[in-house]
This record gives structure tokens, C-alpha cells and sequence, in this order.
């Protein structure tokens, strides 16, 4: 044992388990209901299996999928899925439980994300056909390579020009995209930031999905604007129909 | 009544995939390790080779996918 180290009696350590556990403060308490199941825990353990998730989940070792199954209980399946449920609740509930009070950074910066990934995926997947038929294998069959100059020309096929430079930056990246816009009037992407007045890449990628996303909430408010203004019409010519009718 | 659930290796040790969730072509998965129920993780597999298990790429993704989760398992806050 080492000098400052102190053997704690059995009365301490009950005096000290007994301290803790009547420290657990109230009001901090976090309830969590999954179907009809009910649990509670404190705001400190809901910080710590929180904070224990999130490292092991954003860091650490790649796994591979070797197709290897094993049984367990119905139950001990239940008791694992809920205690997972029981720390993403805790997340999610800071996240959106708080938006009520005058918006959160969590809750915005994950529905951000949300809207984000989503644009980003839909204008890859838009894009990458183009790429595909574009890409060819090197004759040694080892490496391939891009036809930059059929890649750019599919590119003026889009309505939007701007949407066609966003959806290859996001599918081949900075440098591929600095060489297929070799072939536009611009000469190359670092060019064509420039000259719409970007700093970098990244501006330009937030700006342009920003910008998508306010038009597609535009669009969508337009929608059930005409939505309204249809239904209004509507009952309006009905109670126009029905007081000729009584007249 | 048993259940069958896959395995996969990290870190030398098993976890379950006790949930997977499907987002823009990513499947986002909720691992339990085999022999220590409170050692818990979540990971995804990888756009181009989906038999490869990644971390995720950080705070923003880790709140989407416990967000993926909730909705998933209708939990109510």
C-alpha cells in the first residue's frame, strides 16, 4: 500500500455508500419510457454512459463482417437493446427534449446534419452514373482512370450548372474536380471558386447545400400555401353552390 | 426463445449487432459486447465496402445515429 493510501473502516464505507447514494439529486433525475417500461437515472449517470458511448463509438479499431452468428435468450436480448436504448434516449432527449426553450445547437446541428447528408447523398447518387461510365480501367488492369473531359461535357447537360460543379465536388473531391473543370470555361475549380467569390471549398460546399436546403423549405411552403388556397377556393364554391341552390 | 445475432470482432473482443439502422445508403450498427453487457458502441459500415465496420466520424454523427436509434425503437422523451 502506498503512503497515501488509507484503509477506510467497514463503518466508513457505509457511511460514505450511504452519502453517495442520498447526494443523487432529485430533481436531476431523467426519465425514460420505452413501450411500458419505465426508467429512471440521475443526470451524472446519464453523463457518464453518455460520454462512454459516444468515445468508444467515434474512435478506435475498423471491425469486418465475418458472417458468424450466436444464440442468446429472448431476454438477454431485450435486456441489451434497452440498455443501449436507455443511453441513445439520454442523447436524443438533450437534443430535442430542449428545443421548446428557445432552440438548441444539438437539436439544430443534428437535424443540419440530417438535411445535409441527405442532400449530399441524393446529389452523389445523381451524379455518380456519370462518373461510372466514365471511368476506365488502365490497360495492366491495376489502377484506373477518369475520362475528365467526357465527365465535364455531361456536366453542361445540367439545367443548373452550379448544382452539376457541387454534385462532382461531392463525388470525386477537390483535386479530381480541378481537373475535369479543366475542360470548362472556367479552367479549373479553384477558378470557378474565385470567380463566384468563395474562400475555399468548404464555404462553398455549406453555402450551396444551405442554399439548397432554404429553397426545398421554400418550395414546400409554396406547396401548402397552394394546398390552402385550393382547399379555400373549394369551400368557397361549395357554400357559393349551396346558397344559389337555397336561393 | 433464443435469439441468433451476429458477431463481429473489434478490438479482439465480440459484439453483438443487437440493432442495425438503415441512413442514406449507411448501416449504422448498435453493438453489446458478448461478455460485458455495459460495454456498448455504435458503428457503421463503410459506403464502399459494406462488410468493413468504421468508427463514427464524430459529434454530429453520433447524435444522428442515437437519433436513428430512438425513432427506430419509437422511445418516447
Amino acid at each position: 500500500m502506498g503512503n497515501n493510501q488509507v484503509m477506510l473502516t467497514e463503518d466508513e464505507l457505509r457511511r460514505r455508500a450511504s452519502e453517495k447514494y442520498s447526494n443523487k439529486s432529485k430533481k436531476d433525475d431523467f426519465r425514460v419510457i420505452k413501450g411500458n417500461d419505465e426508467v429512471t437515472y440521475t443526470e451524472e449517470e446519464r453523463q457518464e454512459s453518455k460520454d462512454r458511448l459516444k468515445g468508444n463509438s467515434t474512435s478506435g479499431a475498423t471491425g469486418r463482417r465475418k458472417t458468424k452468428f450466436i444464440r442468446i435468450s429472448e431476454s438477454e436480448y431485450m435486456y441489451r437493446l434497452k440498455n443501449i436504448a436507455l443511453k441513445t434516449a439520454a442523447v436524443t432527449s438533450i437534443a430535442i427534449g430542449v428545443v421548446g426553450y428557445g432552440g438548441s445547437h444539438i437539436a439544430s446541428s443534428v437535424n443540419e446534419f440530417f438535411v445535409e447528408s441527405s442532400i449530399q447523398n441524393e446529389l452523389q447518387k445523381d451524379f455518380s452514373p456519370i462518373v461510372t461510365s466514365n471511368t476506365h480501367r488502365t490497360d495492366d488492369n491495376q489502377h484506373y482512370w477518369y475520362d475528365y473531359a467526357k465527365i465535364a461535357s455531361r456536366m453542361k447537360d445540367y439545367d443548373n450548372y452550379d448544382l452539376a460543379v457541387l454534385s462532382c465536388y461531392l463525388d470525386l473531391g477537390k483535386k479530381q474536380t480541378n481537373k475535369v473543370m479543366n475542360y470548362s470555361e472556367y479552367r479549373s475549380f479553384d477558378a470557378y471558386l474565385q470567380q463566384k467569390g468563395f474562400a475555399d471549398a468548404k464555404e462553398y460546399k455549406e453555402t450551396m447545400i444551405d442554399q439548397i436546403r432554404l429553397q426545398r423549405d421554400l418550395d414546400k411552403k409554396q406547396e401548402e400555401l397552394n394546398k390552402m388556397r385550393q382547399e379555400h377556393d373549394i369551400n368557397v364554391e361549395t357554400k357559393t353552390e349551396g346558397a344559389s341552390y337555397h336561393g | 426463445m433464443d435469439k441468433e445475432v451476429e458477431v463481429i470482432d473489434i478490438y479482439d473482443k465480440q459484439y453483438m449487432i443487437i440493432k442495425e439502422v438503415n441512413h442514406n445508403d449507411t448501416d449504422y450498427l448498435f453493438l453489446s459486447n458478448v461478455s460485458d453487457s455495459n460495454d456498448t458502441m455504435i458503428r457503421k459500415t463503410d459506403k464502399n465496402d459494406k462488410d468493413l465496420i468504421i468508427p463514427l466520424s464524430g459529434d454530429d454523427e453520433y447524435e444522428l445515429a442515437c437519433l436513428l436509434f430512438t425513432k427506430d425503437n419509437g422511445i418516447k422523451q
